[in-house]
């Protein structure tokens, strides 16, 4: 009995090791944002995304750290700020480096969950220059007592390395970090088939449209694996559960946030540059006193924590806002070419 | 703390492991202290609701024991039933009586306002509570012995893997266990295993699959035809018995490991024959604890037709309240009395016509009829159950019988997946019940049997949906 027993569960344990190999080795890697310049699977490897860079071409690198207003994804990226910075840089040997390199890292939706763990992996790197792109929603109060399940990319994965983990205020920690979001996250950093089971929802996806919401994961609206096949049924109306823009307030607890994120900020040994978003807000709207209060406090902060600080909340015309921290293209040039004459104007050579 | 959880698998085995190295009174003060980190995980303030309970029937115990007549015993009795019915009424009811009253007096033109209080419901009170009131009920009977270890006792009432949903265990049939040392069988580890890995594929892979179309229909039953709001209907039915079930596969398994029985809670329900044979399938605990100490205290079927019909009608309408403070759920409730009244009606009025003889049993074609009559009946109930008011369960009557139907519905093809699982899940029942499903499967070569708990596993990984859903019956 005994040793059937054992024998039963070897072959339970080698059932789950040969799911495990498959995944590692017959499903395609991820690619990262050394092969592609726009990285297509922001949502996913992204600890994948932040290991390329250690292969990257000897270039001055500005790392922009920012959120839905710098990842843009309904428009071409060629067409937004981030790409047309790159090019102006680059034509204009800003700095007096040859060539430059902006990494773009954003996300849609992202909160200051994600974004301080990013600014943690900056600290053992060294990109010529870091622009902290933020608004008064990244620290929303809804968020704070959230943890890293509540994130829609894998960023969180990077808080179970402990590099990175040990470079997070003990505040961040108790705050996101719970038991349960740690062991996923962890479960999912450690073993390929958690992660790849997105491949198999994904590779259905295109053939059977919509079957990923309907079927798998109904509360997020995007195919983490951009795979193309054609389409052998018609496609599924979209649900209607997706809630709207959720109102995101910026109360007590959002300090807290903001405090934790400048805090590993200031503990880059690269030239941080913090930029307070341009937003377009109507007159009375609640999210003025929101966007002046989260201003007032990155002022009292980023001066407490040696950072410099670029407010440019109103910097940009309202008409040309989609929504209001979304641009439309010709704010997008705008701002590229108002970020590339602060820092040619601010730096100049001696960046 | 959720059983489809990573923190429960870290968890499980980790007591596991303790409960083997130690003695006894070290695996009793063990599971205790697992028991209750395991309920206070989340809200830890409700631990005191916990241990409140469970000195009351303690206490209860111990005092009946020494009286002698039996007033006596009945008013310690009454104290228990009290106290437990009180920690329900007013974290549970609370909010929803004193709500009905204040609106009931504006209706009679009194100013009366009530602001909730704003409980949030602590978990598996209902259970809980319960369990522990059938300890007292049997020692009122003098089924049991009185419990004089705190520890056994505070362990029977906080037993972690039953705690929160079920199975609502009998005293006799819990206590005595909790107080033997277990040898742990290997037979126990490859049982309870195996109910843990189906438990978790019930829960994670089908039931949260189903509520994926559940929340889309009862979000926006215009937006559908007809037919796949009913498919949404009868797919609740899917997900709610699979949440359950599942959750009662993972506690009977995790039991289990500890050399422990709990009580099967469903034997296929979907199989019922009759809308007594459903209730004699689902939830059998909860049923059965009615039956014991509600219904058959009333009178049963032992005082006439017309009494028998009232005992029912009020037993369903307070198993729909047990179930949640909402109108929906009396509402529920009641739908269910009458079917069981119009199944009663039925049979008394055939036994009439037929005299002793009655449809035989076997005969396929009626076992088929009835069991489709059963499970129609039981998915009109379920839209009381799911739907969150009353405007959303008209609603969802008007789509379901076409009296939305707008041009342009059409039905999507993933609704013929739902068809097809609803299908499966019927036939594999099916097989089980008639055609010794589970002995065969029991008969394979051992090899072969760990090569598909070994698949299954890892289909699990695979096929599950991201969402990490709560069990439904924790809000009860």
């Amino acid at each position: 009995m005994k040793r059937k027993f054992l024998a039963a569960a070897g072959i339970v344990l080698a059932a789950q090791i040969a799911f495990e190999i498959f995944a590692r080795r017959a499903l395609p890697p991820v690619p990262t944002c050394v092969e592609v310049s726009r990285n297509a699977y922001r949502f996913r490897a992204w600890p994948e995304y932040i290991a390329g860079l250690d292969g990257l071409p000897d270039n001055a690198t500005a790392v922009l750290l920012t959120n839905s207003q710098g990842y843009a994804g309904e428009f071409d990226h060629r067409r937004i700020y981030p790409a047309r910075l790159e090019t102006l840089m680059c034509e204009n040997r800003t700095g007096g480096y040859p060539h430059w390199e902006i990494l773009n890292w954003a996300c849609d939706g992202m909160t200051s969950i994600e974004l301080t763990l990013l600014a943690a992996c900056l600290q053992s790197r060294s990109p010529t220059i870091v622009l902290a792109m933020t608004g008064y929603a990244d620290y929303a109060a809804e968020h704070a007592e959230e943890k890293l399940l509540y994130c829609r990319s894998d960023v969180p994965r990077l808080a179970t390395r402990s590099p990175y983990l040990r470079r997070l205020p003990v505040s961040y920690v108790r705050r996101h970090i719970g038991l349960e979001d740690f062991l996923t996250f962890l479960i999912r950093d450690r073993f390929a088939l958690p992660r790849y089971r997105e491949f198999v929802w994904s590779w259905l996806d295109p053939r059977f449209p919509g079957i990923h919401a309907a079927f798998y994961a109904p509360s997020i609206n995007y195919r983490p694996w951009e795979l193309r096949a054609r389409p052998l049924l018609k496609p599924l109306r979209k649900s209607k559960l997706t809630p709207g823009d959720p109102v995101l307030t910026y109360r007590e607890g959002s300090r807290e946030m903001l405090d934790d994120y400048l805090s590993v900020l200031a503990g880059i040994s690269s030239r941080v540059i913090v930029v307070a978003q341009p937003i377009a807000v109507p007159y009375g709207d609640p999210r003025m006193a929101w966007q002046d209060a989260f201003v007032e406090d990155l002022r009292t902060l980023t001066a407490r924590k040696g950072l410099s600080l670029w407010d440019l909340s109103d910097a940009l015309p309202a008409g040309d806002f989609m929504t209001s921290s979304h641009f439309l293209p010709a704010n997008h040039e705008r701002f590229a070419n108002m970020l590339h004459d602060r820092l040619s104007r601010e730096f100049g050579d001696a960046l | 703390m959720l059983f489809n959880t990573y923190t429960y698998a870290v968890f499980l085995p980790l007591v596991f492991l303790l409960y083997l190295a130690l003695p006894l009174r070290g695996r009793q003060a063990m599971l205790l202290a697992a028991s209750y980190v395991f309920y206070c995980w989340e809200t830890p303030v409700y631990g005191a609701l916990l241990l409140i309970s469970t000195v009351l029937d303690y206490s209860c115990g111990l005092i009946m024991a020494r009286c002698v007549n039996r007033p006596a015993r009945r008013i310690v009795l009454l104290a228990s039933i009290c106290g437990n019915l009180g920690l329900l009424g007013f974290f549970k009811y609370g909010d929803f009586f004193a709500g009905n009253v204040a609106g009931l007096g504006r209706l009679l033109g009194f100013d009366t306002h009530w602001a909730p209080m704003g409980f949030i419901l602590p978990v598996g009170i209902s259970f809980y509570t319960f369990q522990t009131m059938s300890y007292t009920i049997q020692l009122y009977r003098r089924q049991i012995e009185p419990c004089r270890d705190l520890l056994s006792f505070a362990l029977f009432v906080s037993f972690f893997p039953q705690l929160v949903a079920g199975p609502i265990e009998r005293a006799s049939h819990l206590l005595p266990q909790l107080r033997v040392y277990h040898h742990i069988k290997l037979n126990d580890l490859a049982v309870g295993g195996t109910r843990i890995v189906f438990g978790l594929f019930r829960k994670i892979v089908l039931a949260d699959r189903f509520s994926i179309i559940v929340d889309r229909v009862f979000a926006n039953p215009e937006d559908f035809p007809a037919f796949t709001v009913w498919i949404g209907v009868l797919a609740f039915w899917g997900q709610i018995y699979f949440d359950f079930a599942g959750y009662a596969d993972i506690a009977i398994g995790s039991a289990r490991l500890f050399g422990i029985r709990l009580t099967e809670n469903f034997r296929r329900p979907l199989l019922a024959s009759s809308i007594a044979d459903f209730w004699a399938r689902w939830h059998i605990t909860l049923t059965s604890w009615l039956r014991d100490y509600l219904f058959n205290p009333m009178g049963g079927f032992r005082k006439g037709a017309v009494r028998t019909v009232v005992h029912g009608v009020v037993v369903l309408v307070l198993c729909g309240l047990w179930h949640g403070a909402a109108w929906h759920f009396v509402l529920w409730g009641a739908y269910e009395a009458l079917l069981l009244v119009g199944y009663y009606a039925w049979k008394g009025l055939r036994r009439k016509l037929l005299g002793r003889r009655t449809a035989r049993k076997d005969n396929m074609r009626v076992l088929v009829g009835s069991v489709a009559l059963v499970f129609a009946c039981n998915s009109l109930a379920a839209v009381f159950f799911r739907a969150p008011d009353m405007t959303v369960t008209r609603r969802m009557f008007r789509c379901m019988f076409g009296g939305h139907e707008a041009a342009g519905l059409e039905i999507e093809w993933i609704s013929w997946i739902y068809v097809a699982m609803l299908i499966a899940w019927l036939v594999i029942e099916f097989m089980q019940e008639y055609m010794g499903l589970n002995d065969r499967i029991r008969r394979l070569p051992w090899w072969l049997r760990a090569l598909g708990m070994g698949l299954l596993i890892g289909f699990i990984a695979i096929t599950a949906t991201n969402l990490t859903a709560p069990y439904i019956y924790f809000q009860f």
